[in-house]
Protein backbone atom coordinates (compact mmCIF):
# COMPACT_ATOMS: atom_id res chain seq x y z
CA UNK A 1 0.00 0.00 0.00
CA UNK A 2 1.26 3.29 -1.17
CA UNK A 3 1.64 6.01 1.78
CA UNK A 4 -1.20 8.52 1.21
CA UNK A 5 0.49 11.56 1.24
CA UNK A 6 -1.38 14.83 1.28
CA UNK A 7 -0.05 17.36 -1.65
CA UNK A 8 1.79 20.32 -0.21
CA UNK A 9 1.28 19.02 3.58
CA UNK A 10 4.69 18.59 5.73
CA UNK A 11 5.16 15.21 7.05
CA UNK A 12 7.01 14.71 9.83
CA UNK A 13 9.70 12.18 9.83
CA UNK A 14 8.24 9.31 12.45
CA UNK A 15 10.04 9.70 15.78
CA UNK A 16 13.01 7.31 16.77
CA UNK A 17 12.99 6.60 20.87
CA UNK A 18 16.24 7.41 21.42
CA UNK A 19 18.32 4.88 23.61
CA UNK A 20 19.02 5.92 27.09
CA UNK A 21 22.41 4.37 28.84
CA UNK A 22 22.66 5.05 32.31
CA UNK A 23 25.70 5.78 34.57
CA UNK A 24 26.72 2.26 33.15
CA UNK A 25 26.63 0.93 29.96
CA UNK A 26 25.75 -2.71 31.07
CA UNK A 27 24.64 -3.80 27.78
CA UNK A 28 27.72 -2.46 26.51
CA UNK A 29 30.17 -4.18 28.73
CA UNK A 30 27.78 -7.54 28.58
CA UNK A 31 28.35 -7.85 24.86
CA UNK A 32 32.07 -7.20 24.66
CA UNK A 33 32.34 -10.01 27.92
CA UNK A 34 30.54 -12.28 25.58
CA UNK A 35 32.58 -11.75 22.41
CA UNK A 36 35.65 -12.28 24.10
CA UNK A 37 34.45 -15.39 25.71
CA UNK A 38 33.01 -16.08 22.41
CA UNK A 39 36.29 -15.96 20.79
CA UNK A 40 39.01 -17.23 23.02
CA UNK A 41 35.99 -20.20 23.10
CA UNK A 42 36.40 -20.45 19.15
CA UNK A 43 39.93 -21.74 19.89
CA UNK A 44 39.66 -24.13 22.60
CA UNK A 45 41.84 -26.74 21.86
CA UNK A 46 44.44 -24.32 22.79
CA UNK A 47 42.74 -21.83 25.01
CA UNK A 48 40.91 -24.47 27.09
CA UNK A 49 42.13 -27.72 26.25
CA UNK A 50 46.09 -26.64 25.47
CA UNK A 51 46.64 -25.53 29.25
CA UNK A 52 45.46 -28.33 31.16
CA UNK A 53 48.24 -30.47 29.10
CA UNK A 54 50.88 -28.56 29.80
CA UNK A 55 49.96 -28.36 33.02
CA UNK A 56 49.76 -32.64 33.48
CA UNK A 57 52.84 -33.21 31.54
CA UNK A 58 54.71 -30.54 34.27
CA UNK A 59 53.42 -32.68 36.75
CA UNK A 60 54.52 -35.88 34.78
CA UNK A 61 57.60 -34.82 34.45
CA UNK A 62 58.56 -33.48 37.69
CA UNK A 63 57.14 -36.82 39.35
CA UNK A 64 58.52 -39.04 37.25
CA UNK A 65 62.24 -36.96 37.52
CA UNK A 66 61.58 -37.50 41.17
CA UNK A 67 61.34 -41.42 40.53
CA UNK A 68 62.54 -43.51 43.49
CA UNK A 69 63.29 -39.97 45.54
CA UNK A 70 59.41 -38.97 45.07
CA UNK A 71 58.66 -41.10 48.53
CA UNK A 72 61.19 -39.56 50.62
CA UNK A 73 59.92 -36.75 53.06
CA UNK A 74 61.72 -33.74 50.65
CA UNK A 75 61.20 -35.44 47.45
CA UNK A 76 57.41 -35.30 48.65
CA UNK A 77 57.77 -32.10 49.81
CA UNK A 78 59.28 -30.72 46.31
CA UNK A 79 56.06 -32.41 44.51
CA UNK A 80 53.86 -30.87 46.77
CA UNK A 81 55.83 -27.24 45.99
CA UNK A 82 55.67 -27.54 42.75
CA UNK A 83 51.87 -28.51 42.44
CA UNK A 84 49.73 -24.75 43.14
CA UNK A 85 52.71 -23.76 41.56
CA UNK A 86 52.24 -25.00 37.92
CA UNK A 87 48.38 -24.18 38.64
CA UNK A 88 49.09 -20.94 39.38
CA UNK A 89 51.41 -20.48 36.15
CA UNK A 90 48.91 -21.98 34.40
CA UNK A 91 46.26 -19.26 35.62
CA UNK A 92 49.13 -16.43 34.75
CA UNK A 93 49.48 -17.45 31.29
CA UNK A 94 45.85 -18.24 30.25
CA UNK A 95 44.44 -14.46 31.58
CA UNK A 96 47.60 -12.90 29.87
CA UNK A 97 47.28 -14.21 26.45
CA UNK A 98 43.12 -13.68 26.63
CA UNK A 99 43.25 -10.43 26.46
CA UNK A 100 46.94 -9.70 24.74
CA UNK A 101 46.10 -12.06 21.64
CA UNK A 102 42.53 -10.52 21.44
CA UNK A 103 43.84 -6.61 21.45
CA UNK A 104 46.65 -7.27 19.25
CA UNK A 105 45.03 -9.19 16.95
CA UNK A 106 42.29 -6.77 16.70
CA UNK A 107 44.44 -3.81 16.49
CA UNK A 108 47.11 -5.38 13.57
CA UNK A 109 43.68 -6.37 11.94
CA UNK A 110 41.98 -2.93 12.10
CA UNK A 111 39.47 -4.32 13.50
CA UNK A 112 39.68 -2.57 17.40
CA UNK A 113 37.42 0.07 15.94
CA UNK A 114 34.32 -2.57 16.31
CA UNK A 115 34.98 -2.10 20.20
CA UNK A 116 36.30 1.48 20.30
CA UNK A 117 33.18 3.41 18.45
CA UNK A 118 30.64 1.47 20.46
CA UNK A 119 29.22 3.62 23.35
CA UNK A 120 32.00 2.54 25.84
CA UNK A 121 33.49 4.60 28.84
CA UNK A 122 37.28 3.74 28.88
CA UNK A 123 36.52 1.78 32.37
CA UNK A 124 33.45 -0.07 30.60
CA UNK A 125 36.25 -0.90 27.68
CA UNK A 126 38.84 -2.34 30.36
CA UNK A 127 36.17 -3.98 32.72
CA UNK A 128 35.00 -6.11 29.76
CA UNK A 129 38.46 -6.99 28.95
CA UNK A 130 39.65 -7.56 32.27
CA UNK A 131 36.24 -9.71 32.80
CA UNK A 132 37.01 -12.03 29.89
CA UNK A 133 40.71 -12.44 31.26
CA UNK A 134 38.76 -13.18 34.61
CA UNK A 135 36.64 -15.72 33.24
CA UNK A 136 39.22 -17.36 31.35
CA UNK A 137 41.76 -18.04 33.82
CA UNK A 138 39.43 -19.07 36.43
CA UNK A 139 38.02 -21.64 34.65
CA UNK A 140 41.35 -22.76 32.90
CA UNK A 141 42.37 -23.29 36.69
CA UNK A 142 38.99 -24.81 38.17
CA UNK A 143 39.63 -27.55 35.29
CA UNK A 144 43.54 -28.45 36.00
CA UNK A 145 42.49 -27.95 39.90
CA UNK A 146 39.32 -30.38 38.84
CA UNK A 147 42.03 -33.02 36.86
CA UNK A 148 44.55 -32.55 39.09
CA UNK A 149 43.36 -32.97 42.48
CA UNK A 150 42.43 -36.51 41.97
CA UNK A 151 45.34 -37.63 40.17
CA UNK A 152 47.45 -36.39 43.25
CA UNK A 153 45.59 -36.64 45.91
CA UNK A 154 46.15 -32.81 46.51
CA UNK A 155 44.44 -31.69 49.40
CA UNK A 156 42.71 -27.84 48.95
CA UNK A 157 43.92 -26.01 52.17
CA UNK A 158 41.34 -23.59 52.09
CA UNK A 159 39.12 -23.63 49.21
CA UNK A 160 37.47 -19.60 49.11
CA UNK A 161 41.28 -18.20 49.53
CA UNK A 162 42.18 -20.76 46.68
CA UNK A 163 39.25 -18.79 44.67
CA UNK A 164 40.15 -15.55 45.91
CA UNK A 165 44.00 -15.28 44.89
CA UNK A 166 43.02 -17.39 41.82
CA UNK A 167 40.39 -14.56 40.59
CA UNK A 168 42.70 -11.61 41.91
CA UNK A 169 45.80 -13.36 39.99
CA UNK A 170 43.83 -13.88 36.69
CA UNK A 171 42.71 -10.14 36.78
CA UNK A 172 46.28 -8.97 37.71
CA UNK A 173 47.52 -10.85 34.67
CA UNK A 174 44.28 -9.49 32.20
CA UNK A 175 45.24 -6.34 32.94
CA UNK A 176 48.66 -6.95 32.09
CA UNK A 177 47.78 -8.38 29.19
CA UNK A 178 45.59 -5.17 27.96
CA UNK A 179 48.97 -2.99 28.82
CA UNK A 180 51.56 -5.10 26.70
CA UNK A 181 48.40 -4.98 23.94
CA UNK A 182 48.43 -1.35 24.27
CA UNK A 183 52.37 -0.69 23.96
CA UNK A 184 52.83 -3.43 21.18
CA UNK A 185 52.48 -2.72 17.58
CA UNK A 186 53.11 -6.34 16.15
CA UNK A 187 53.16 -9.95 17.47
CA UNK A 188 57.39 -10.57 17.52
CA UNK A 189 57.02 -7.56 19.97
CA UNK A 190 53.95 -9.37 22.02
CA UNK A 191 56.15 -13.00 21.30
CA UNK A 192 59.14 -11.24 22.96
CA UNK A 193 57.72 -9.84 26.07
CA UNK A 194 55.77 -13.46 26.53
CA UNK A 195 59.06 -15.33 25.94
CA UNK A 196 61.87 -12.54 27.40
CA UNK A 197 59.50 -11.13 29.87
CA UNK A 198 56.53 -12.99 31.32
CA UNK A 199 57.86 -16.62 31.36
CA UNK A 200 61.81 -16.00 32.93
CA UNK A 201 59.67 -13.84 35.40
CA UNK A 202 56.75 -16.18 36.32
CA UNK A 203 59.38 -19.35 36.65
CA UNK A 204 61.59 -17.70 38.79
CA UNK A 205 59.06 -16.18 40.80
CA UNK A 206 58.75 -19.20 43.10
CA UNK A 207 56.41 -21.65 40.93
CA UNK A 208 58.84 -24.53 40.90
CA UNK A 209 60.98 -24.09 43.45
CA UNK A 210 61.73 -21.93 47.18
CA UNK A 211 62.46 -18.45 45.53
CA UNK A 212 65.21 -18.63 48.43
CA UNK A 213 67.74 -21.17 46.83
CA UNK A 214 68.05 -18.56 44.01
CA UNK A 215 71.34 -16.26 44.34
CA UNK A 216 70.56 -13.48 47.26
CA UNK A 217 70.75 -10.26 44.67
CA UNK A 218 68.54 -12.17 41.76
CA UNK A 219 65.98 -13.21 44.66
CA UNK A 220 65.73 -9.86 46.30
CA UNK A 221 64.52 -8.68 43.35
CA UNK A 222 62.66 -10.99 42.17
CA UNK A 223 60.75 -10.26 45.92
CA UNK A 224 59.45 -7.05 44.76
CA UNK A 225 57.40 -8.56 41.70
CA UNK A 226 53.76 -9.02 41.95
CA UNK A 227 53.86 -12.12 40.63
CA UNK A 228 56.02 -13.93 43.53
CA UNK A 229 53.11 -12.65 45.82
CA UNK A 230 50.59 -13.65 43.66
CA UNK A 231 52.28 -17.35 43.37
CA UNK A 232 53.21 -17.46 47.02
CA UNK A 233 49.35 -16.54 48.43
CA UNK A 234 47.70 -19.25 45.72
CA UNK A 235 50.37 -21.73 47.34
CA UNK A 236 49.70 -20.87 50.93
CA UNK A 237 45.59 -21.21 50.22
CA UNK A 238 46.05 -24.50 48.21
CA UNK A 239 48.61 -26.37 50.42
CA UNK A 240 48.96 -24.05 53.67
CA UNK A 241 52.60 -23.40 52.75
CA UNK A 242 53.52 -19.80 52.33
CA UNK A 243 56.97 -17.63 52.66
CA UNK A 244 55.18 -14.36 52.74
CA UNK A 245 51.90 -13.64 54.97
CA UNK A 246 48.74 -14.31 52.89
CA UNK A 247 47.29 -11.07 53.69
CA UNK A 248 50.42 -9.17 52.66
CA UNK A 249 50.23 -11.36 49.49
CA UNK A 250 46.76 -10.53 48.46
CA UNK A 251 47.64 -6.70 49.75
CA UNK A 252 50.49 -6.58 47.07
CA UNK A 253 48.35 -8.68 44.05
CA UNK A 254 45.49 -5.76 45.19
CA UNK A 255 47.65 -2.84 44.87
CA UNK A 256 49.00 -4.16 41.44
CA UNK A 257 45.43 -4.19 40.23
CA UNK A 258 45.11 -0.71 40.97
CA UNK A 259 47.68 0.46 39.50
CA UNK A 260 47.19 -1.54 36.54
CA UNK A 261 43.55 -0.44 36.14
CA UNK A 262 44.41 3.24 37.29
CA UNK A 263 47.14 3.17 34.09
CA UNK A 264 45.07 1.19 31.44
CA UNK A 265 42.13 3.62 32.29
CA UNK A 266 44.47 6.62 31.75
CA UNK A 267 45.73 5.48 28.37
CA UNK A 268 42.79 4.16 26.75
CA UNK A 269 41.09 7.83 27.71
CA UNK A 270 43.84 9.38 26.07
CA UNK A 271 44.04 6.94 22.93
CA UNK A 272 47.44 5.88 23.09
CA UNK A 273 48.48 3.88 20.14
CA UNK A 274 44.75 2.87 19.77
CA UNK A 275 42.93 6.12 18.50
CA UNK A 276 44.58 7.82 15.23
CA UNK B 1 81.51 -12.88 -39.61
CA UNK B 2 80.35 -9.85 -40.52
CA UNK B 3 76.65 -10.33 -39.13
CA UNK B 4 75.28 -11.81 -35.95
CA UNK B 5 73.91 -14.71 -36.75
CA UNK B 6 70.09 -14.58 -35.41
CA UNK B 7 70.07 -17.56 -33.64
CA UNK B 8 72.43 -16.63 -31.58
CA UNK B 9 70.37 -13.48 -30.37
CA UNK B 10 67.18 -15.17 -29.74
CA UNK B 11 66.69 -17.03 -25.87
CA UNK B 12 67.67 -19.84 -25.13
CA UNK B 13 66.10 -22.34 -22.55
CA UNK B 14 67.56 -22.83 -19.71
CA UNK B 15 69.14 -26.42 -19.30
CA UNK B 16 68.40 -27.92 -15.71
CA UNK B 17 70.56 -31.08 -15.50
CA UNK B 18 69.93 -34.36 -12.91
CA UNK B 19 69.28 -31.92 -9.79
CA UNK B 20 68.16 -28.29 -10.29
CA UNK B 21 71.00 -27.14 -8.13
CA UNK B 22 70.06 -23.59 -8.43
CA UNK B 23 66.69 -23.84 -7.58
CA UNK B 24 67.16 -26.35 -4.20
CA UNK B 25 70.13 -23.55 -3.09
CA UNK B 26 67.00 -20.71 -3.47
CA UNK B 27 64.94 -22.72 -1.54
CA UNK B 28 67.13 -23.36 1.26
CA UNK B 29 68.29 -19.95 0.96
CA UNK B 30 64.66 -18.85 1.47
CA UNK B 31 63.89 -21.10 4.75
CA UNK B 32 67.25 -19.95 6.09
CA UNK B 33 66.04 -16.37 5.95
CA UNK B 34 63.03 -16.42 6.65
CA UNK B 35 63.52 -18.31 10.39
CA UNK B 36 66.65 -15.76 10.39
CA UNK B 37 64.70 -12.09 9.80
CA UNK B 38 62.95 -13.34 13.26
CA UNK B 39 65.68 -14.77 15.06
CA UNK B 40 64.77 -13.43 18.00
CA UNK B 41 61.74 -15.41 18.18
CA UNK B 42 63.21 -18.55 16.49
CA UNK B 43 66.32 -18.84 17.92
CA UNK B 44 66.90 -17.00 20.72
CA UNK B 45 64.04 -16.89 22.77
CA UNK B 46 64.15 -21.18 22.54
CA UNK B 47 67.87 -20.94 23.73
CA UNK B 48 66.54 -18.59 27.13
CA UNK B 49 63.62 -20.97 27.61
CA UNK B 50 65.31 -24.03 27.48
CA UNK B 51 67.82 -22.44 30.08
CA UNK B 52 64.75 -21.54 32.04
CA UNK B 53 63.78 -25.19 32.35
CA UNK B 54 67.66 -25.78 33.07
CA UNK B 55 67.73 -23.59 36.11
CA UNK B 56 64.24 -24.32 37.31
CA UNK B 57 65.09 -28.01 37.39
CA UNK B 58 68.15 -27.43 39.28
CA UNK B 59 66.50 -25.41 41.77
CA UNK B 60 63.45 -27.80 42.20
CA UNK B 61 65.03 -31.15 41.93
CA UNK B 62 69.39 -30.28 42.65
CA UNK B 63 69.24 -30.90 45.99
CA UNK B 64 66.80 -34.07 46.17
CA UNK B 65 68.06 -36.25 43.06
CA UNK B 66 71.56 -35.72 43.00
CA UNK B 67 73.11 -38.65 41.04
CA UNK B 68 71.77 -40.30 37.88
CA UNK B 69 74.24 -43.65 37.34
CA UNK B 70 77.83 -42.05 37.59
CA UNK B 71 76.64 -38.48 36.41
CA UNK B 72 75.15 -35.67 38.55
CA UNK B 73 71.55 -34.48 37.50
CA UNK B 74 72.47 -31.72 36.08
CA UNK B 75 74.85 -33.33 33.65
CA UNK B 76 72.19 -35.59 33.13
CA UNK B 77 69.58 -33.48 31.91
CA UNK B 78 72.08 -30.92 29.86
CA UNK B 79 71.95 -33.47 26.55
CA UNK B 80 67.97 -34.04 27.38
CA UNK B 81 67.55 -30.31 27.18
CA UNK B 82 69.59 -29.81 23.78
CA UNK B 83 68.20 -32.31 21.71
CA UNK B 84 64.81 -31.28 22.69
CA UNK B 85 65.26 -27.08 22.26
CA UNK B 86 66.91 -28.92 18.78
CA UNK B 87 63.46 -31.21 17.80
CA UNK B 88 61.03 -28.92 18.56
CA UNK B 89 62.71 -25.95 16.33
CA UNK B 90 63.39 -28.17 13.47
CA UNK B 91 59.82 -29.45 13.74
CA UNK B 92 58.14 -25.86 14.11
CA UNK B 93 60.60 -24.47 11.16
CA UNK B 94 59.26 -26.59 8.55
CA UNK B 95 55.55 -26.73 9.51
CA UNK B 96 54.94 -23.22 9.90
CA UNK B 97 56.89 -22.52 6.71
CA UNK B 98 54.65 -24.61 4.58
CA UNK B 99 51.16 -23.82 6.54
CA UNK B 100 51.95 -20.21 6.56
CA UNK B 101 52.36 -20.17 2.97
CA UNK B 102 49.38 -22.15 2.43
CA UNK B 103 47.23 -20.01 4.45
CA UNK B 104 48.65 -17.01 2.55
CA UNK B 105 48.27 -18.48 -0.53
CA UNK B 106 52.04 -17.92 -1.75
CA UNK B 107 52.66 -21.65 -1.75
CA UNK B 108 52.51 -21.24 -5.18
CA UNK B 109 56.02 -19.51 -5.20
CA UNK B 110 57.22 -22.93 -4.27
CA UNK B 111 55.17 -25.07 -5.91
CA UNK B 112 55.32 -23.32 -9.59
CA UNK B 113 58.90 -23.62 -9.95
CA UNK B 114 60.84 -26.27 -12.02
CA UNK B 115 61.49 -28.64 -8.73
CA UNK B 116 61.01 -31.92 -8.18
CA UNK B 117 59.28 -33.29 -5.24
CA UNK B 118 62.56 -34.47 -3.86
CA UNK B 119 64.73 -30.95 -4.06
CA UNK B 120 61.44 -29.46 -2.85
CA UNK B 121 61.58 -32.05 0.28
CA UNK B 122 65.09 -31.75 0.21
CA UNK B 123 65.67 -28.31 0.74
CA UNK B 124 62.52 -27.49 3.63
CA UNK B 125 64.23 -30.23 5.19
CA UNK B 126 67.73 -28.65 5.35
CA UNK B 127 66.10 -25.27 6.52
CA UNK B 128 64.62 -27.34 9.37
CA UNK B 129 68.06 -28.96 10.25
CA UNK B 130 69.72 -25.92 9.94
CA UNK B 131 67.51 -24.06 12.45
CA UNK B 132 67.60 -27.15 14.67
CA UNK B 133 71.65 -27.58 14.81
CA UNK B 134 71.81 -23.92 15.45
CA UNK B 135 69.42 -23.69 17.97
CA UNK B 136 70.89 -26.74 19.82
CA UNK B 137 74.50 -25.41 19.29
CA UNK B 138 73.87 -22.01 20.82
CA UNK B 139 71.70 -24.16 23.86
CA UNK B 140 74.89 -26.03 24.55
CA UNK B 141 77.57 -23.27 24.37
CA UNK B 142 75.10 -21.32 27.01
CA UNK B 143 74.81 -24.02 29.42
CA UNK B 144 78.38 -25.50 29.41
CA UNK B 145 79.63 -22.51 31.69
CA UNK B 146 77.02 -23.78 34.04
CA UNK B 147 77.82 -27.10 34.01
CA UNK B 148 81.00 -28.72 32.48
CA UNK B 149 79.68 -31.01 29.88
CA UNK B 150 82.13 -33.92 28.51
CA UNK B 151 82.34 -35.33 25.04
CA UNK B 152 82.32 -39.14 25.00
CA UNK B 153 81.64 -39.73 21.69
CA UNK B 154 81.31 -37.36 19.01
CA UNK B 155 79.97 -39.58 16.44
CA UNK B 156 76.98 -40.07 18.58
CA UNK B 157 76.10 -36.40 19.12
CA UNK B 158 76.47 -35.77 15.45
CA UNK B 159 74.34 -38.81 14.06
CA UNK B 160 71.46 -37.92 16.37
CA UNK B 161 71.66 -34.68 16.62
CA UNK B 162 70.97 -34.31 12.59
CA UNK B 163 68.71 -37.76 12.49
CA UNK B 164 67.06 -36.23 14.62
CA UNK B 165 66.77 -32.67 13.44
CA UNK B 166 65.98 -34.38 10.37
CA UNK B 167 63.12 -36.62 11.21
CA UNK B 168 61.42 -33.63 12.82
CA UNK B 169 61.87 -31.33 9.82
CA UNK B 170 60.46 -34.06 8.05
CA UNK B 171 57.49 -34.65 10.39
CA UNK B 172 56.85 -30.90 10.39
CA UNK B 173 56.56 -31.27 6.53
CA UNK B 174 54.17 -34.30 6.75
CA UNK B 175 51.97 -31.53 9.68
CA UNK B 176 52.24 -28.53 7.28
CA UNK B 177 50.98 -30.50 4.46
CA UNK B 178 47.97 -31.97 6.30
CA UNK B 179 46.85 -28.78 7.85
CA UNK B 180 44.48 -26.77 6.69
CA UNK B 181 44.71 -23.91 9.35
CA UNK B 182 46.68 -22.35 11.70
CA UNK B 183 44.66 -24.54 14.37
CA UNK B 184 45.28 -28.03 13.23
CA UNK B 185 49.21 -27.56 13.22
CA UNK B 186 49.13 -25.43 16.75
CA UNK B 187 46.83 -29.06 17.59
CA UNK B 188 50.07 -31.60 16.49
CA UNK B 189 52.50 -29.27 18.12
CA UNK B 190 50.76 -29.00 21.33
CA UNK B 191 49.44 -32.61 21.81
CA UNK B 192 51.71 -34.51 19.84
CA UNK B 193 55.34 -33.21 19.50
CA UNK B 194 55.17 -31.63 22.86
CA UNK B 195 54.24 -34.56 25.04
CA UNK B 196 56.32 -36.99 23.02
CA UNK B 197 59.53 -34.43 23.54
CA UNK B 198 58.75 -33.86 27.69
CA UNK B 199 58.07 -37.57 28.21
CA UNK B 200 60.94 -38.84 26.12
CA UNK B 201 63.03 -39.54 29.42
CA UNK B 202 65.01 -36.11 28.70
CA UNK B 203 64.36 -35.22 32.41
CA UNK B 204 64.76 -38.50 33.77
CA UNK B 205 66.13 -41.84 33.47
CA UNK B 206 62.88 -44.37 32.36
CA UNK B 207 64.46 -47.13 35.10
CA UNK B 208 62.85 -44.19 37.21
CA UNK B 209 59.38 -45.29 36.23
CA UNK B 210 57.02 -48.06 36.67
CA UNK B 211 57.16 -51.46 34.70
CA UNK B 212 54.54 -50.63 32.51
CA UNK B 213 55.34 -47.07 31.69
CA UNK B 214 58.55 -48.05 31.11
CA UNK B 215 57.62 -50.46 28.26
CA UNK B 216 55.53 -47.57 26.74
CA UNK B 217 58.05 -45.52 27.02
CA UNK B 218 60.29 -47.69 24.74
CA UNK B 219 57.90 -47.01 21.91
CA UNK B 220 58.58 -43.43 21.95
CA UNK B 221 60.40 -42.71 19.10
CA UNK B 222 62.03 -39.22 20.75
CA UNK B 223 63.53 -41.75 23.56
CA UNK B 224 65.98 -43.06 21.29
CA UNK B 225 67.29 -39.65 19.57
CA UNK B 226 67.67 -38.11 23.15
CA UNK B 227 68.90 -41.46 24.98
CA UNK B 228 71.93 -41.89 21.76
CA UNK B 229 72.53 -38.40 21.70
CA UNK B 230 72.85 -37.90 25.87
CA UNK B 231 74.92 -41.26 25.33
CA UNK B 232 77.54 -39.30 22.98
CA UNK B 233 78.17 -36.56 26.13
CA UNK B 234 78.06 -38.62 29.58
CA UNK B 235 78.72 -42.47 28.20
CA UNK B 236 75.70 -43.74 29.22
CA UNK B 237 72.72 -45.23 28.17
CA UNK B 238 69.47 -46.13 29.02
CA UNK B 239 68.50 -48.33 26.00
CA UNK B 240 70.45 -50.52 23.75
CA UNK B 241 72.52 -48.16 21.47
CA UNK B 242 72.10 -50.51 18.18
CA UNK B 243 68.34 -50.76 18.30
CA UNK B 244 68.39 -46.34 18.72
CA UNK B 245 70.30 -46.11 15.65
CA UNK B 246 68.23 -48.73 14.19
CA UNK B 247 65.09 -46.49 15.16
CA UNK B 248 66.41 -43.37 13.71
CA UNK B 249 67.39 -44.82 10.40
CA UNK B 250 63.93 -46.48 9.70
CA UNK B 251 61.84 -43.49 11.39
CA UNK B 252 63.32 -41.17 8.69
CA UNK B 253 63.47 -43.48 5.85
CA UNK B 254 59.67 -44.01 6.22
CA UNK B 255 58.96 -40.63 6.34
CA UNK B 256 61.11 -39.20 3.57
CA UNK B 257 58.70 -42.08 1.80
CA UNK B 258 55.97 -40.38 3.23
CA UNK B 259 57.12 -37.35 2.35
CA UNK B 260 58.00 -37.83 -1.12
CA UNK B 261 54.71 -39.71 -1.94
CA UNK B 262 52.55 -36.60 -0.55
CA UNK B 263 54.68 -34.15 -2.29
CA UNK B 264 54.51 -36.15 -5.58
CA UNK B 265 50.80 -36.20 -5.54
CA UNK B 266 50.32 -33.14 -4.44
CA UNK B 267 47.98 -34.15 -1.31
CA UNK B 268 46.31 -30.86 0.18
CA UNK B 269 48.63 -28.89 -1.93
CA UNK B 270 47.79 -28.79 -5.59
CA UNK B 271 43.97 -28.45 -7.03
Amino acid sequence: MAWPIARGAAVAPPRLPVRRVGPVHWLGVFTLLRREVLAALRWWPETVFGPVVSTLLYVAVFAAALGPDFASIEGAAAFDFILPGVIAFAVMSRSLENTLFAILFDKIEGTISDTLMPPLSPAEWVAGYALSGLLGGTVTGGLIIAVVVPLTGMPIHDPLLVVVFGAATAVLLALIGILVAIFCEKWDQAAAFQGFVFVPLAFLSGVFAPIDRLPDALAGLLRVNPLYFAVDGFRGAAIGIHAEPLWLSLGVVAVAITAASGLSLYLVGSGYKLRP
Amino acid sequence: MTTDSPTLLSPQPRRIGAVNWTGLWTLYKKEVRRFLKVFTQTVAAPVVTTLLFYAVFALALGGIVRQVGAVSFMEFLAPGLVMMSMVQNAFANTSSSVVIAKVQGNIVDVLMPPLSSTELAVGYVAGGVTRGVLVGAVTFAAITPFVPVGLHATAFIVFHGIAASMLLSLLGLVAGIWSEKFDHIAAVTNFVVTPLAFLSGTFYTIDRLPEDWQVIAHLNPFFYMIDGFRYGFIGQSDGTLGIGLGVMVAANVALWVLVLRMLATGYKLKA
